[in-house]
């Protein structure tokens, strides 16, 4: 599943909801790259959270922690 | 038959031969014809003046810079910006000394090398890495895996690496988060990676990667780790930011014969 079509910093919304705080990036494949982490949101939540995240994105900005 | 004695009838036409001449005489450039000097005709070793030659740029290459003129300044350049940065965006700070990406989590970023290059002897860099959310990395490779902003217009990855894990050469880097809360390096050897140490805990303290007599080590601002032994690669340093991360160049130096 590739999700390079989205801005990475509704990803890092999307995975901050969803309760994963560290850091997760694309990776050039396409595929999310949660790290060194095993305890991670699932492709299929955070594709069922991005749209929530996109809204907030757009309202807010990127997410200051 | 060889000639012993000139008469006054003198030399008919045509039949003197090279080997008649003396190997010490001195004929005068204007008695030859037109001289059609190949690039063969000049022995290796001829040392020819700089006044009589004219490169245009393209033929000065990097190998053939004295490498003191390209080696490692404490400062950073060709910064490029990523992910919707822009001209309000400020990525190199504090006097060409920080690239710096603050702009919330996965935000507005970009990327910076450090001027010059390794060369293939002893070199130091000591910096400071970023605790923030996002990773501060620095990196290092080979210059044909480096993609050079300045070169080529754009493209996914400029002053950045062409390919992470480049089959037959060198890539290594360090990086460091407050997220995840470690630090840690990564050593691609070619075709394997052959080191990788993670440590828990990340710091903003200093750190140094430096080359000694071919052994690249990697200070970790608490224990100093080897990275790499028998190297002799010249490398591009350059830094990847993912917002917020930072980082900070205390010193660099590039000085092949002096240890380090």
């Amino acid at each position: 599943m590739s999700f390079k079509q989205y801005n990475p910093a509704v990803i890092a919304i999307a995975a901050n909801t969803l309760g994963f705080k560290k850091s997760v990036s694309i990776n050039e494949d396409g595929s999310l790259n949660w790290w060194f982490e095993k305890d991670h949101p699932t492709d299929k939540q955070m594709l069922d959270e991005i749209p929530n995240a996109q809204k907030e994105y757009n309202e807010k900005g990127p997410l200051n922690l | 038959m060889a000639i012993t004695k000139l008469k006054a009838l003198g030399v008919t036409d045509g039949t003197l031969t090279n080997t008649q001449i003396n190997a010490s005489a001195a004929i005068a450039k204007s008695k030859l014809g037109a001289l059609d000097i190949v690039n063969a005709d000049v022995n290796a070793s001829a040392a020819i003046a700089g006044s009589k030659l004219t490169l245009s740029n393209d033929q000065i290459t990097r190998d053939n810079l004295d490498t003191k003129l390209n080696q490692l300044e404490p400062v950073w350049t060709d910064m490029v910006t990523l992910s919707s940065a822009n001209h309000t965006h400020q990525i190199i700070d504090e006097y060409g000394r920080r690239v710096n990406a603050q702009n919330g989590n996965n935000g507005p970023s970009g990327r910076a090398r450090i001027r010059g290059e390794t060369g293939t002897g002893n070199f130091r860099v000591k910096f400071q890495l970023g605790t923030l959310w996002g990773w501060s990395e620095i990196h290092f490779a080979v210059p044909s895996n480096y993609n050079d902003a300045t070169k080529h217009n754009g493209g996914d990855y400029p002053t950045y690496h062409t390919a992470s894990q480049p089959t037959g050469k060198i890539h290594f880097f360090v990086a460091n988060n407050g997220s995840n809360n470690i630090r840690y390096f990564n050593y691609w050897n070619g075709s394997s990676v052959s080191t990788q140490s993670t440590v828990s805990g990340g710091t903003s303290n200093t750190m140094n990667i430096w080359r000694s007599d071919g052994t690249i080590y990697w200070y970790d601002s608490s224990s100093t780790h080897t990275l790499a032994t028998s190297s002799t690669d010249n490398f591009i340093v350059y830094a990847g930011l993912q917002s917020p991360s930072f980082v900070r160049l205390l010193d660099a130096s590039s000085y092949a014969g002096k240890a380090q």
